[in-house]
């Protein structure tokens, strides 16, 4: 009998040890996915304030307090302006919500805040996880690198920072958990987005343009800036990523088997997306199934079953659903007609479209849906060629535009991609690259580029960024973006293109140090500059913002000239190029930093106490 | 190496004994609900300074808006009873315009206190003059009642 039980524990053991081992593979790759993960919660938990920031971020909290009691329908809606909040919709059985994807992982997360908040102070609990976490990202540092220093002197910090933290400890209201649920799993999702980025550009150049890329995407994008603020974008962000690298895995995998089942994976994160927000899943999805299809080595009948069966079992929380939301499966909230006032900004088909659809059969709706989002992405592509005012205020220069400023309180809070980004600019240097490289390799080695694991990844990430510029740009400069928001994906895109720059590439590699020093300079000796500049100017919120567009552009141009002058040339420095990347990173980071403690500290109260003291003595907008 | 390898074991164990023991806490900290006081009582005011002018700056860098930034008002009081509110009120008439924002006071306000009023962005077509002609007003409320305890004729200076 205890031979029996042992051999049963031992086998249970085992088994889960192996599933432990398979979830942990598959979230992090490896010591170094870790660490960046942990870095990248504590860097998120700096500025994390607990609140909700927008108003769009009332229907999902709403939507979570419904599904945590087992309901589809909003009965309780206790944020914002309730039933009139943005983002709800008339479901076939009353009021909805949206993004229920990320909702359904919130639900565990709040059942464990309530239970913890009922025998714990809650504020201290979030106070102790992030010094947890804060433990584990030093100790998974110091042991990567060897240096036992970082470890100790890591740790005595951490519990330095949590004991000061938990002396200015104040209750955390239970109204609030609901919000906090979804502020956590946008943050493991944002951090998971860094991770994914890592593990995608360590597959095709290596470990440490790897790391720098993912840490990048962590500290120096909006991506950190969006990650507590109760939006979906990070999560498009983490589908995105992990879809290009489990594509550019199943393109360097050695055997037939893996690679057949790394492809299928590449279809998970796009099932997800469509539970969350489906025309961005749609936008991920045309391009990923054309161009892995068209390169693949074989498509033959076993390998169309696993990746057809993968994705439809992925599809299946989306249909059930929609079925649940709308009545159709096809159906998802977004082309349900709005709840409140006219919205706008959705991709329902105006009025009553949504009855139409649903009083279609299956196939006609689809076709339906179908034709509707092209002529969508056809419009945008127009309105991205004929209106150039547009992209420019987009992308590169925005200030101060009457229109949007009206909505946004009359102040010029509205960054583009560029300002919001600096680092970004050395994307510039990519049509001189392509162009060079085309010409010295001729157009014959084109065709076996697009077949290799980095031209694969390339083609999905250049159209899908295409197509989502084409959706939303028609919609653009609109208010309450602060970072361009709708086109989140570009910054993972972008990061991900800089990485493909040979002349980046090398830049970080050669001179790791110097890029490093040169983004811890910007950030501790540029960032009090900054706040000395401004306090000096006492300026407002939209001046304070505008200055950052302006030093982000400032900056931006210097790498966009750099990155193209040594594309063209040998001659100029390298480690200038560090210099610069490191600079670039440091501007976007000070934002995302600032604007969390100071400038939009009033989204809620700091998780952590001692940052709310810093944001009290900062004499800024 | 050998030393880093307890530290975090360590580390992580005072941060949840610590975690642990703040159960009790909630307990010992409700906060006291007195809001349903507030606006009651009277106040004493024994000198109060209001500036002579405000302005309306335009934002730089890019900012279009014009900020406007209205000088503290320095109070004096010489007794608080109850828990009445003070406001400090800006009109400006020909922008048809005003703007006010409340102090709550209290057995713990101080004697001399500086009341101020948080910066506001106009838009930049409401602005036309060089200066504009506004009043200040300190009011009292308490219950139902206000009363006007200092006013004064102020000029709004536009700077582009």
């Amino acid at each position: 009998m205890s031979t029996f039980d042992s051999e049963v524990t031992a086998r249970l053991a085992a088994r889960t040890k192996r599933l432990r081992t398979g979830v942990w593979r598959l979230l992090f790759g490896d010591r170094r996915g870790l660490a960046l993960f942990l870095c990248g919660l504590c860097f998120f938990g700096l500025y994390w304030r607990m609140g909700i920031y927008i108003t769009d971020g009332s229907a999902i909290a709403n939507t979570l307090v419904n599904v945590a009691e087992g309901r589809v329908v909003l009965t309780e809606v206790p944020y914002g302006s309730g039933l009139e909040a943005p983002g709800t919709y008339v479901g076939d059985r009353g009021p909805v919500g949206r993004n229920y994807g990320i909702v359904a992982l919130a639900v565990p997360v709040l059942y464990a805040l309530q239970g913890l908040g009922a025998v714990l102070d809650l504020g201290v609990v979030l106070i102790g996880l992030w010094s947890l976490a804060l433990v584990g990202a030093v100790t998974t540092v110091g042991r990567l690198v060897e240096r036992g220093w970082v470890i100790v002197g890591g740790c005595a910090l951490a519990v330095v920072a949590f004991v000061a933290n938990v002396a200015l400890a104040t209750p955390v209201a239970p109204a609030l958990y609901p919000v906090l649920a979804l502020q956590i799993v946008g943050m493991l999702a944002a951090a998971l987005s860094g991770v994914f980025c890592y593990r995608l550009v360590a597959c095709l150049h290596g470990q440490r343009v790897g790391i720098a890329a993912g840490t990048a995407v962590i500290v120096a994008t909006p991506i950190a800036f969006w990650a507590a603020l109760l939006k979906r974008h990070s999560f498009t962000v983490l589908c995105v990523a992990a879809a290009l690298c489990a594509l550019a895995r199943s393109r360097t995998a050695s055997e037939a088997v893996e690679t057949r089942r790394v492809r299928a994976l590449a279809y998970v994160p796009v099932a997800l997306l469509a539970w969350i927000h489906a025309a961005e899943a749609l936008l991920l999805f045309v391009p990923l199934v054309v161009v892995d299809f068209v390169t693949a080595e074989r498509n033959d009948r076993r390998t169309l079953a696993v990746i057809g069966g993968t994705f439809v079992i992925s599809l299946v929380p989306f249909f059930l659903t929609n079925l649940l939301v709308s009545g159709t499966p096809v159906e998802p909230p977004r082309m349900l007609p709005s709840y409140g006032a006219a919205e706008g900004l959705d991709l329902n088909g105006g009025g009553g479209s949504g009855s139409l659809i649903s009083s279609l059969p299956l196939v006609g709706g689809l076709l339906r849906i179908a034709s509707r989002f092209v002529s969508l992405l056809g419009e945008g592509a127009v309105v991205a060629l004929t209106e150039p005012e547009r992209s420019f205020q987009t992308f590169l220069r925005g200030g101060y535009i009457p229109a949007v400023a009206s909505e946004d309180g009359f102040q010029a809070i509205r960054l583009t991609v560029l300002e919001s980004a600096p680092l970004l600019a050395g994307l510039a240097a990519a049509p001189v690259a392509a162009g060079l490289w085309l010409r010295r390799q001729g157009r014959a080695a084109l065709g076996s580029y697009l077949r290799s694991p980095a031209g694969v990844v390339d083609a999905v990430a250049l159209a899908s960024g295409l197509l989502f510029v084409f959706l939303f740009l028609p919609r653009l400069p609109l208010h309450a973006q602060v970072t361009v928001r709708y086109l989140h994906p570009l910054f993972l895109l972008g990061v991900y293109g800089l990485a493909r720059l040979p002349a980046v590439r090398s830049a970080v590699t050669a001179y790791e140090w110097t890029a490093g020093s040169a983004y811890g300079g910007t950030l501790l000796v540029g960032g009090q500059l900054v706040v000395i500049a401004l306090t000096a100017v006492d300026t407002g919120l939209g001046e304070a913002v505008q200055f950052h567009a302006l030093l982000a552009l400032a900056t931006a141009t210097v790498l966009a000239a750099w990155t193209t002058a040594r594309a063209l040339s040998d001659i100029v420095p390298e480690r200038a190029g560090a210099v610069l990347l490191g600079i670039t990173a440091g501007v976007g980071t000070i934002f995302v930093l600032l604007s969390g403690i100071e400038y939009f500290a009033y989204a809620g109260e700091f998780a952590l106490p001692v940052v709310r003291r810093l944001s009290a003595a900062l004499p800024l907008a | 190496m050998d030393f880093g390898s307890y530290v975090p074991y360590l580390a992580a164990a005072i941060i949840l004994v610590g975690t642990l023991a703040s159960g009790p806490l909630p307990l010992a900290d409700q906060p006291t609900d007195r809001t349903n006081e507030i606006g009651t009582g009277s106040v004493t005011v024994g000198e109060i300074r209001l500036p002579a002018t405000a302005t309306l700056r335009q934002g730089q860098f890019g900012e279009d808006s014009y900020y406007l930034q209205v000088p503290a008002a320095s109070v004096r009081f010489e007794g608080v009873e109850g828990r009445p509110v003070l406001t400090y009120k800006l009109e400006i008439l020909d922008l048809g315009y005003s703007r006010e924002s409340a102090f709550f006071l209290g057995p713990d306000t101080s004697e001399r206190t500086q009341i101020s009023m948080e910066r506001d962005e106009l838009a930049p077509g409401t602005v036309q003059n060089d200066s504009y002609a506004g009043v200040l007003r300190v009011i009292e409320r308490a219950g139902e009642e206000s009363r006007v305890v200092a006013e004064r004729n102020v000029t709004v200076q536009v700077r582009r």
